[in-house]
């Protein structure tokens, strides 16, 4: 399709609010400002799986970037030739392995400084913990800060998701991500970095990216 | 019914052209975006046609001119309303431009209607040039003069408005004499006024629709006090056979709200405008709003709603032409008609609700920074 018959702006559509500042962190850092798109938290992956294939006949004109989280599917790839077997042209959907938490991890040295944990507590490939969000949680009740007792909940042994965990997760990923180094650690980020930056060529006129 | 929208420089306006309205129209935009004041342009006209209304107290109840006036008004600073109905076949036009003149009273600059393409009023006329006076009022809202085109003024008349504000409604010494508040001030005296047949005859199908919704109601009837103010009395369920029952004051804001609407849904016969009838209810009650106005439509009225509701725009039945999309520009609020826009249609179109397509762009833009709030408070 001719770039100038797309549909624009191009739509972006997450699972939760700490996956709205984690996708305007990546879309600034390959050069799109937020003029380009509309960002959509729906508020669950459950309603993103309901619309996929309503967003997969729209992005035959417009661009959609769908991130989720791959969770505990099996493989990415055989996730997403079952969920979406045809994809749309101008339809980039990503999953995160297993969590978006595990693209926060793979930056080992600023969670490090912003829970106030050893680095060599942090998985050295956080794509292979069984669930990277559990595992922030875990290194969130170690951590010394302030921050990290807003962060949990603790319940007869088990830690769980406080009420201020999106909160910090959001500004760490708004303030202190470093999105070059973490993309060193997680292949499935460094992947979907890769995979924007070519969804961006095939729509956007100056792509200064 | 109303079919086309031209405004200028009303209130967030600079501009509105919207054409081919349906019968039931979803307005939706961000707070601050302007749905009300949209809105407002239909209970502008109705207010100069209905008993006790008029041009003058139009306007002036607003504000005045300058109220009025869209802030990014340039030079030309009249404000225009332009609008087109269809009347049993018969379609009308109706414009209004206005100003205000050194004094700061309003005043008119053309009136013009139009049956059927033929212009029937072109104002100012030459007696109005000799009377300046003459155009302090409309043609519209004057007996002598509308008789012509009275179907519009008629029409513009019936026009129903509802925004219930249940703490007004319980405490109605709070707009004591207000006549027709929108907010419901006097909304169980216009009640107690319907003539009894017809009144118990809206409350039994109300009592059925409230009790799914509170299914510990069992019953609804309107009664004065010694002193004559009408008061709501619900019986709730309870063990002891006459006890149970509650005046308005202690119905739930839900309840009240919902009664105003079912209320509304079965009084008069004109365009119905709705501000945000999801307030204070449950998602699975919303849900059902659309259908609910649908068979409103299917009564040959039309009905207008603002709202930000996901659950009320998820309904399949919501056509993208059936939906007024506001944004806010440095320039003022613009109005885009559902059906006009590439990609709320594909979208649609593709499977998705309205919601899908519509609430993405019109969230506001760095609604991230509101979670913020409050992190930085002592």
């Amino acid at each position: 399709m001719k770039r100038n018959a797309w549909i624009l702006p191009a739509m972006v559509v997450v699972e939760g609010i700490a996956d709205e500042a984690i996708v305007n962190r990546l879309l600034a850092h390959i050069g799109l400002t937020d003029g380009w798109y509309r960002l959509w938290n729906t508020g669950g992956k459950t309603k993103i799986l309901s619309k996929l294939q309503a967003y997969n006949l729209a992005a035959r004109r417009q661009p959609w970037f769908v991130l989720l989280d791959l969770d505990s599917a099996a493989c990415a790839p055989t996730w997403l030739s079952e969920t979406l077997p045809v994809r749309s042209e101008g339809m980039c959907l990503r999953l995160a392995v297993r969590q978006v938490e595990s693209w926060l991890l793979a930056d080992k040295r600023g969670v490090s400084e912003y829970l106030g944990v050893p680095s060599d507590v942090i998985p050295e490939r956080p794509d292979d913990c069984a669930h990277a969000k559990r595992e922030m949680l875990a290194l969130a009740a170690r951590g010394k800060h302030r921050r990290c007792k807003e962060m949990i909940i603790k319940r007869q042994g088990a830690i769980l998701e406080g009420p201020l965990y999106t909160f910090h997760i959001q500004q760490f990923a708004t303030d202190h991500w470093d999105i070059d180094l973490a993309s060193t650690r997680s292949e499935s980020l460094s992947r979907a970095l890769a995979a924007l930056r070519r969804w961006v060529t095939l729509w956007h006129l100056e792509t200064g990216v | 019914m109303f079919t086309e929208l031209h405004v200028r420089n009303w209130k967030n306006f600079q501009q509105i052209h919207v054409r081919n309205l349906g019968a039931r129209i979803f307005c939706v935009g961000p707070n601050a975006s302007g749905k009300s004041n949209l809105l407002d342009v239909f209970r502008f006209l109705h207010d100069l046609c209905r008993t006790g209304g008029g041009f003058q107290s139009a306007v002036l109840n607003r504000g005045g001119v300058s109220k009025v006036r869209c802030l990014s008004a340039r030079r030309h600073s009249d404000i225009e309303i332009d609008v087109r109905m269809d009347l049993k076949g018969v379609q009308w036009e109706y414009f209004l431009s206005f100003n205000q003149n050194n004094n700061q009273i309003p005043v008119i600059r053309h009136e013009r209607v139009w049956r059927d393409g033929e212009m029937l009023l072109d104002r100012p006329t030459e007696t109005d040039l000799e009377d300046p006076v003459q155009l302090t009022q409309t043609q519209l809202e004057q007996l002598t003069a509308n008789r012509a085109f009275r179907d519009v003024a008629n029409f513009l008349d019936s026009i129903e408005y509802l925004h219930i504000v249940p703490q007004l409604v319980r405490e109605p010494e709070r707009s004591v004499g207000r006549v027709q508040d929108p907010f419901g001030g006097d909304f169980l005296e216009q009640v107690a006024k319907t003539h009894q047949r017809n009144r118990d005859m809206r409350f039994r199908r109300i009592e059925t629709a409230l009790k799914v919704a509170v299914p510990q109601l069992e019953e609804l009837k309107l009664d004065r006090d010694a002193k004559g103010t009408p008061h709501l009395f619900g019986r709730y369920v309870h063990w002891r056979k006459n006890a149970g029952w509650q005046t308005e004051d202690q119905f739930s804001d839900g309840t009240l709200r919902l009664l105003g609407l079912l209320w509304a849904m079965q009084r008069g016969s004109g365009p119905l405008l709705l501000e945000e009838p999801e307030l204070s209810l449950h998602p699975a009650v919303i849900q059902r709003l659309p259908q609910m106005f649908a068979h409103v439509v299917r009564q040959r009225r039309q009905v207008i709603i603002s709202t930000h509701s996901p659950d009320l725009l998820s309904d399949t039945g919501i056509r993208p032409e059936e939906v007024l999309v506001l944004e806010p520009s440095p320039e003022g609020t613009t109005v885009t008609h559902g059906s006009e826009d590439e990609a709320i249609r594909i979208l649609v179109d593709s499977g998705a609700t309205v919601a899908d397509a519509v609430l993405p762009r019109t969230k506001p833009k760095h609604v991230e920074q509101i979670s913020l709030f409050g992190a930085d408070l002592p």
